[in-house]
């Protein structure tokens, strides 16, 4: 499960970190998706939880390893005038929704699998960070939303910090994830021992 | 979890309440077709030595309103009024490559302003210019497609470099504030009396823009005499709180009202001093009212 959660963690890393030469984005954000999207099928195999659990979360991103790879060839091929077309600018707000609902899901499912392995702690503690990391997406989205609209610094700045921080904040979740997992595979096998 | 997922579909609700409402409404403002904003300029036109035609003396701005996603730029124009008159337009200032920049534009939220640069071109010679009025022009855009629309008022006249040189007041340094008040300083090279002020637009803008001459009312100076190196101030200031209607404050102006000067033998001069250029800056929610004020929604 730790080695899911580490991939998980790259995989956010780099679907928000990108590198720029020119035109061309090295490390495009469809890597980082695929990533997170390899991250979640290893969990997937290594969990007693349901495997329906994880139809949602999965399908998210792999929709989204489509889209913003189609996203970014359409950037690439005709420029950015086009992101301000009515049904083209709310395309971010798009992702960010489906960013929230995969990962919102993923932390579902991991905490219900402490609920299966009665590990009480991670439960609270996932629960809560899940809400937070909720509240941060779901206000910079909020946000982002209504300056795609009105274009204005009083929602554009506030809504790209919250949109930081739900980033790092959902990095430091997957990092825990990763240590408390080891932790409990350990303990597993001291028990089996 | 129940908590988390109250909180996860209220949250997921707002976005696509705010997403589609959003999307209602950049598509209820989207223009149907360019606006261009009114301007009303005194234009100089260079006469060079040899009576042709100093092009880039004459070049002056259009400016218009589109949606930020438009594609299309205009490459041509022609003025009805004088099918005679040769110009060249372009979207990029004359001198850089279209191929090196982007279009010059300013994007406010969906809508981007974008600038015409209009330059009369040398074929025919500068007197043409002189006294010519342009109120309409006819716009040729990348897609083959075309507009007639209405300008205000481009007014030209014509100096000559010897005009130039015997002016009697010499131009030395201008200030200019982000509120649109102006001054432009200049020396006094022979003594010299104001005997007369004349402009095509002064008289329209009086009410909202004082117009003055070293901080007095620039009417109060007809009748005085400036002394030979006395250094003298034109300004012209916005009245504060002058509630202009949105057409006005979306009109770009550009005057330089022609001061007759006579001097101590009685010999008349006149000159094209102050420039007094006024126009609101930009926001999405001013460039929103002056659409409806055109109603162009």
């Amino acid at each position: 499960m730790s080695e899911a959660y580490k991939k998980l963690f790259w995989g956010v890393f780099f679907a928000n970190i990108h590198l720029h030469i020119g035109a061309i984005t090295l490390l495009p954000a469809f890597v980082g998706f695929l990533i997170a999207y390899s991250g979640l099928s290893d969990l997937d195999m290594k969990t007693e939880t349901a495997a329906k659990s994880f139809d949602l979360p999965q399908g998210t991103l792999l929709a989204l390893v489509i889209l913003t790879a189609i996203y970014s060839a359409f950037n690439l091929f005709t420029g950015s005038q086009y992101e301000t077309m009515p049904l083209v600018s709310f395309i971010p707000t798009v992702f960010s929704v489906m960013e929230l609902v995969a990962f919102h899901k993923i932390l579902e499912v991991s905490v219900t699998e402490f609920q299966a392995r009665d590990f009480t702690y991670g439960v609270e503690k996932y629960s809560r960070r899940d809400r937070v990391y909720i509240l941060l997406k779901g206000l910079s989205a909020l946000l982002l939303t209504l300056n795609l609209v009105f274009s204005s610094l009083v929602l554009f700045i506030p809504g790209t910090l919250l949109e930081v921080a739900a980033i790092i904040y959902l990095l430091v979740i997957f990092h825990s994830l990763k240590k408390d997992t080891e932790e409990m595979e350990i303990e597993y096998f001291r028990d089996i021992l | 979890m129940k908590v988390n997922n109250r909180l996860f579909l209220s949250i997921l609700g707002s976005i696509s309440t705010i997403a589609i409402i959003g999307f209602l409404f950049l598509s209820y403002i989207k223009l149907d077709e360019p606006l261009f904003f009114e301007q009303y300029y005194e234009q100089q036109v260079t006469v060079l030595s040899d009576g042709d035609l100093d092009s880039h003396g004459g070049e002056f701005e259009l400016k218009y309103l589109t949606n930020a996603f438009e594609d299309k730029t205009v490459i041509h124009v022609e003025f009805p009024e004088e099918p005679d008159l040769a110009f060249q337009a372009s979207e990029y200032p004359f001198g850089i490559s279209p191929n090196s920049t982007p279009t010059p534009e300013e994007t406010k939220g969906p809508y981007s302003v974008r600038t015409v640069y209009v330059q009369p071109l040398e074929l025919f010679g500068a007197e043409q210019f002189d006294q010519t009025t342009l109120t309409q022009v006819k716009l040729f855009f990348s897609d083959n497609s075309s507009m007639t629309v209405d300008i205000g008022e481009v007014n030209f006249y014509t100096v000559s470099p010897d005009q130039l040189d015997t002016e009697p007041l010499n131009f030395f340094s201008s200030t200019s504030t982000s509120e649109g008040d102006t001054s432009h300083f200049y020396e006094v090279k022979s003594e010299v009396t104001l005997t007369g002020i004349h402009s095509e637009h002064l008289d329209k803008y009086a009410d909202w823009i004082n117009f003055k001459i070293n901080d007095q009312p620039l009417e109060t100076w007809i009748g005085k005499t400036f002394q030979s190196g006395e250094t003298i101030s034109g300004s012209s200031e916005m009245v504060e709180n002058y509630n202009r209607d949105t057409l006005d404050r979306f009109t770009e102006i550009k005057i330089r009202p022609e001061l007759t000067l006579t001097d101590a033998e009685g010999q008349q001069h006149t000159s094209r001093t102050f420039e007094i250029e006024d126009r609101e800056a930009f926001t999405f929610f001013n460039l929103l009212e002056y659409v409806k004020a055109r109603g162009a929604l």
